[in-house]
């Protein structure tokens, strides 16, 4: 009778067990992930060490021409940007053979800037048609998510970073910007 | 009108299912997928889904029997059990055919330490239904994004409940079925203990072997329809009184096809796809352990397959 109590018992904790499965299992299965590319495109041009300026187009509105994204928009969880792609146009017939310190993109609320794709010694003739990869940290990413959800006013900015001592004029440079953002759709929602 | 709800509600593998094929659609008659699945093609949800329809098939094969022994005499049970299935690492990944706008293109990936760039890529490395994030793929010209994978490692499978008929010539006949709607699912498997046929232990009652054959088959509509067939055989041997262990091997399989249609195909040419559904599963082996005290029975086994699978459940014996 001892063995029967503790083999029934036994059911009952393996029982509890596999409950516990499912109910991961279903939590696990509300939320679908897809990727979605945002691509920019914008011309930047100076004469100074330090070059700052808006990348044109925000991400939201880039996001709101992708279909996955626009059929989904009031279950979205989360917009977190993942990988970037940073080249130039392979179509213009003019690059200068410079090299930049840094290119970096940011997103800015208010004061606070986030860093969200950096290329160090940009040999520009070798970004030419060239694409080159990064990928975005992802604590800023939840960040920016959160703050994107809750539709706080931002910007897009890139920074050219010249190399030290160097202010001569540096022409158009034909820039792409890709970027993907894995968004998180809700699916019981 | 056909209640998704109350299947959400009564069987797990099946909610995911739904919710994986009606995810933002409205028509139920036939499956249509949402834009967020316009990534995926024929070729690639072979992949994408195989681990999944292999949970679906192994699912179906579990608690088919305990005990090998069998008594010369009528029985009738109702067997309530479920099961977990743990993802292999091997599963969580397939090689995805790189899509058309890719091919014969300078493409580049980024692995981490760096980008991978390569002239000529057929295949890429992305996860399934149950892998993790999915890889981008950059050219000059474009960008390809994928559907990524739900992050599980393991997964419950479709509950069972089960009728349990026990007749004298010391065969049992399991038989699961459910209908909702156009949703249709049947399951049944006969068990039959073997030694005594070749006097394996003579007058031993303790040892037993029995064998068994098993089909199941689950249709929705024209969407999809899976059906399996399962054969066995296995050993058990009684402890003490009422305990029985039993170990045994099983051979399975799993076709069938899945068809869906796009809501919003970006290319109006390419609006339905159909795939033959198929299994990484085909060998287990198995071993558990039963304990039955007057009308009630406690189970649990163990199984090694593509998916490692834990079961268990109870029964009650009317008779």
């Amino acid at each position: 009778m001892k063995s029967g109590f503790l083999y029934i018992s036994l059911s009952v904790i393996l029982s509890i067990i596999l409950s516990g499965c499912y109910a991961d299992t279903v939590s696990s299965l509300e939320r679908l992930t897809v990727q979605v590319p945002i691509m920019i495109q914008y011309s930047s041009s100076g004469n100074s060490d330090r070059t700052e300026q808006p990348m044109g187009r925000d991400i939201m509105d880039l996001l709101d021409t992708n279909k996955a994204y626009k059929d989904n928009k009031d279950r979205i969880e989360d917009i977190l940007i993942y990988q970037g792609a940073f080249w130039l146009d392979q179509t213009d017939p003019w690059v200068p053979q410079e090299t930049f310190q840094t290119v970096r993109f940011f997103v800015k609320f208010g004061s606070q800037q986030y860093l969200i794709a950096q290329y160090d010694n940009v040999v520009l003739p070798e970004y030419v048609g060239t694409p080159h990869l990064s990928q975005t940290d992802e604590a800023t990413s939840a960040e920016i998510s959160k703050r994107l959800l809750n539709k706080e006013q931002y910007s897009t900015i890139a920074e050219i970073k010249r190399m030290p001592g160097i202010k001569t004029d540096f022409k158009t440079i034909p820039i792409h910007l890709v970027l993907t953002a894995r968004i998180t759709i809700n699916l019981s929602k | 009108m056909f209640s998704l709800k109350r299947v959400k509600q009564a069987l797990d593998l099946t909610k995911f299912f739904m919710i994986m094929c009606f995810a933002g659609t409205t028509a139920f008659a036939d499956i249509e997928l949402g834009s967020e699945f316009n990534s995926i093609n024929a070729k690639y949800a072979s992949g994408y889904f195989k681990p999944l329809f292999t949970s679906i098939g192994q699912s179906f094969n579990t608690n088919l029997f305990t005990t090998a022994k069998y008594k010369k005499e009528w029985s009738f049970g109702i067997d309530f059990s479920v099961q977990a299935m743990m993802i292999p690492s091997s599963q969580l990944t397939f090689n995805a055919p790189v899509p058309d706008t890719m091919l014969n293109k300078t493409t580049y990936i980024y692995t981490g330490s760096g980008t991978n760039t390569s002239n000529n890529r057929t295949t890429i490395t992305q996860p399934t239904i149950y892998g993790g994030k999915a890889t981008p793929l950059f050219s000059a010209s474009t960008t390809e994004t994928f559907v990524e994978g739900f992050n599980i490692s393991n997964i419950s499978g479709i509950p069972n409940i089960q009728f349990i008929l026990g007749i004298p010539t010391q065969t049992e006949i399991r038989f699961r079925g459910a209908g909702f709607g156009d949703l249709f699912f049947l399951g049944f498997n006969i068990n039959q203990q073997i030694d005594q046929f070749f006097k394996i232990f003579g007058k031993d009652e303790i040892q037993a072997i029995a064998v068994n054959l098993a089909y199941h088959s689950i249709s929705y509509s024209k969407a999809f329809d899976m059906s399996s067939l399962c054969f066995g055989a296995r050993y058990s041997r009684e402890l003490v009184e009422g305990l029985n262990v039993y170990g045994g091997v099983l051979y399975e399989t799993l076709s069938g096809k899945f068809e869906a249609t796009y809501k919003n195909p970006d290319d109006p040419n390419f609006k339905k796809f159909k795939i033959d559904i198929e299994t990484f599963s085909n060998i287990r082996l198995l071993l558990g352990l039963t304990y039955r005290i007057s009308f009630f029975e406690a189970h649990f086994d163990a199984a090694y397959a593509s998916q490692p699978t834990i079961a268990g459940g109870i029964s009650f014996w009317f008779f």
